[in-house]
């Protein structure tokens, strides 16, 4: 019986990671949608996870305000940092973001009221199953909508091409800023999500690892339409938890379900759903990711 | 005047590219510029739509200075153009390329619909941009252009790859239009379509303007011979 219990509650873990980590995808679909790379993502998540933590934690806001604060911090903080890298493209793009990241990190380890190595220890547990799936949801429904709107045309223009998108009065800076701002406030409300879900915090979870991890959770669940990432993030958070039996073998497995993936699905899993399609846009040349 | 250029200069490094040029285009014309390879048509168009900063002088649209305006700026105030090299969202649907280019106006799905009815390529619809024969892109690239109801629509090389029936409709498309009021900048290899199609003509070379006239004048004119057509056989 204990056994079923303490499985029961690794699953209902699992189940709450699958949301959050749908949601991390959503927020850098957003660029990737865009045609932009990159990988700043896990940071966001991280100053809204700590400043939220602490506003609940020390200063004894409500819950939502909490989360709402670190979000809004977190798209704060992209409004400059978007308006600096986006001169730069493709891997400039991605390596800037990622050093943004590193510079938040070492910024956490530095200030002590974030307990610095050791993290935020007895963050209250606040966060519900169903306030992660209602949040998924609004997203997942937003995300979905601008796609097939006038703004979602103007991204996917900027993504085929950049030069032209502009001769038709596109103006790319902003829709480029407003991806990464957008995606950056959804991060946030993930990351203060995660935070009160999790009990402790530490400032290696919002590293490089975290980066990648996000951006491979999009990358393997498709970029062409909203149910890609979270199909990634459902699949690549599930599947350790599904493949516990293997014990010892279960990375291998993970591993090699991965490379089936990219190696039949190249542009993701979402691509099953619209396969003449995809494989149209492949005879074209046309790239769903720059 | 709706476009006025004075004294517009570009340079790459050494080469002088855009040498000083003055030009001036009037409301509902077709104007042509022809000239041999590099003598700097693009860079004047890339100038003009605002893809390229002036290294000196002047461009007025409609009365106003536009020199230093980027080209979504520029695309709101009624500038339109095709690329030599074909940029169309390949990976977009030819409808949706038409419906980006209606940005500017919010153009709905009926309105680029009549775009593409215009154009030949109703029936295409729903095929992706880079799906599209040659000719049919240069085609949807204009279309696109059209969408954003330009005043000033720049034509940089439509005809290339255009067999001689398909190139007669284009004039005849290119002269429907300016009589709607819609003035045209063509950039052009295929002297048949230029001499055809455009009221005015300039010649350029080396950067520089050498001559403008009326198609007549310029054919005769002994200067362009040597530099443009003289290169030809018909010499």
């Amino acid at each position: 019986m204990d056994d079923l219990q303490a499985f029961f509650e690794a699953y209902q873990t699992t189940i709450g990671f699958i949301g959050i980590n749908a949601m991390l995808a959503l927020s850098v679909w957003l660029t990737l949608y865009t045609g932009q790379l990159t990988l700043g993502n896990a940071a966001f998540m991280g100053i809204a996870a700590y400043s939220s933590a602490l506003l609940t934690m020390k200063s004894g806001f409500p819950f939502p305000v909490a989360l709402l604060c670190g979000a809004i911090l977190a798209a704060a903080v992209s409004v400059p940092l978007g308006a600096t890298v986006f001169r730069l493209r493709g891997v400039y793009l991605a390596i800037a973001t990622l050093a943004f990241g590193e510079v938040v990190r070492v910024i956490i380890l530095a200030i002590p009221i974030t307990g610095r190595g050791q993290g935020l220890v007895g963050i209250p547990p606040k966060t519900e199953l169903w306030h992660i799936f209602l949040s998924l949801l609004v997203i997942a429904v937003v995300c979905a909508r601008l796609r097939v709107s006038m703004v979602g045309r103007a991204w996917a223009a900027i993504r085929e091409d950049e030069v032209a998108a502009s001769s038709q009065g596109i103006p790319v800076h902003r829709y480029k800023l407003a991806a990464f701002v957008l995606g950056a406030l959804i991060a946030g409300w993930a990351g203060g999500l995660a935070a009160h879900f999790d009990f402790a915090i530490g400032p290696d979870e919002y590293g490089f690892a975290r980066a990648v991890q996000i951006l491979v959770f999009a990358v393997v669940g498709g970029i062409p339409n909203v149910l890609g990432p979270i199909l990634g993030a459902f699949l690549l958070t599930a599947l350790p938890a599904a493949l516990q039996p293997l014990q010892e073998y279960r990375d291998i497995f993970q591993g090699v379900i991965l490379v089936l993936v990219i190696v039949f699905l190249p542009r993701g899993l979402a691509t099953l759903l619209d396969l003449r399609r995809t494989v149209r846009l492949r005879r074209v040349g046309a790239e769903d990711v720059a | 005047m709706l476009l006025e250029t004075t004294a517009l200069t570009k340079r790459f490094g050494g080469v002088v590219a855009v040498n000083a040029v003055d030009l001036a285009v009037a409301e509902g014309q077709i104007f042509g510029i022809i000239g041999p390879n590099g003598a700097g048509k693009t860079t004047l168009i890339n100038l003009i739509s605002g893809h390229f900063r002036a290294d000196g002088g002047a461009i007025r649209f409609s009365g106003e200075d536009v020199t230093r305006l980027p080209p979504h700026r520029l695309a709101r105030r009624g500038i339109a153009r095709t690329f030599q090299s074909i940029r169309l969202f390949k990976g977009l649907s030819v409808l949706e390329n038409v419906r980006v280019g209606g940005y500017v106006r919010g153009g709905g799905v009926v309105e680029a619909r009549a775009f593409l009815e215009r154009l030949g390529l109703a029936r295409r619809a729903d095929a992706l941009a880079g799906e599209l024969s040659y000719g049919d892109q240069r085609r949807l690239e204009i279309a696109r252009a059209l969408a954003s109801k330009p005043r000033l629509l720049i034509l940089d090389e439509p005809a290339a790859g255009m067999n001689p029936t398909e190139s007669a409709a284009l004039r005849e498309t290119l002269r429907a239009l300016a009589a709607e009021g819609i003035t045209i900048i063509l950039i052009e290899h295929d002297v048949r379509l230029v001499m055809g199609a455009c009221e005015r003509v300039a010649v350029f070379n080396f950067g520089r303007k050498i001559a403008e006239g009326t198609p007549a004048d310029i054919q005769d004119d002994p200067v362009v011979r040597e530099a443009y057509l003289g290169n030809d056989d018909d010499g």
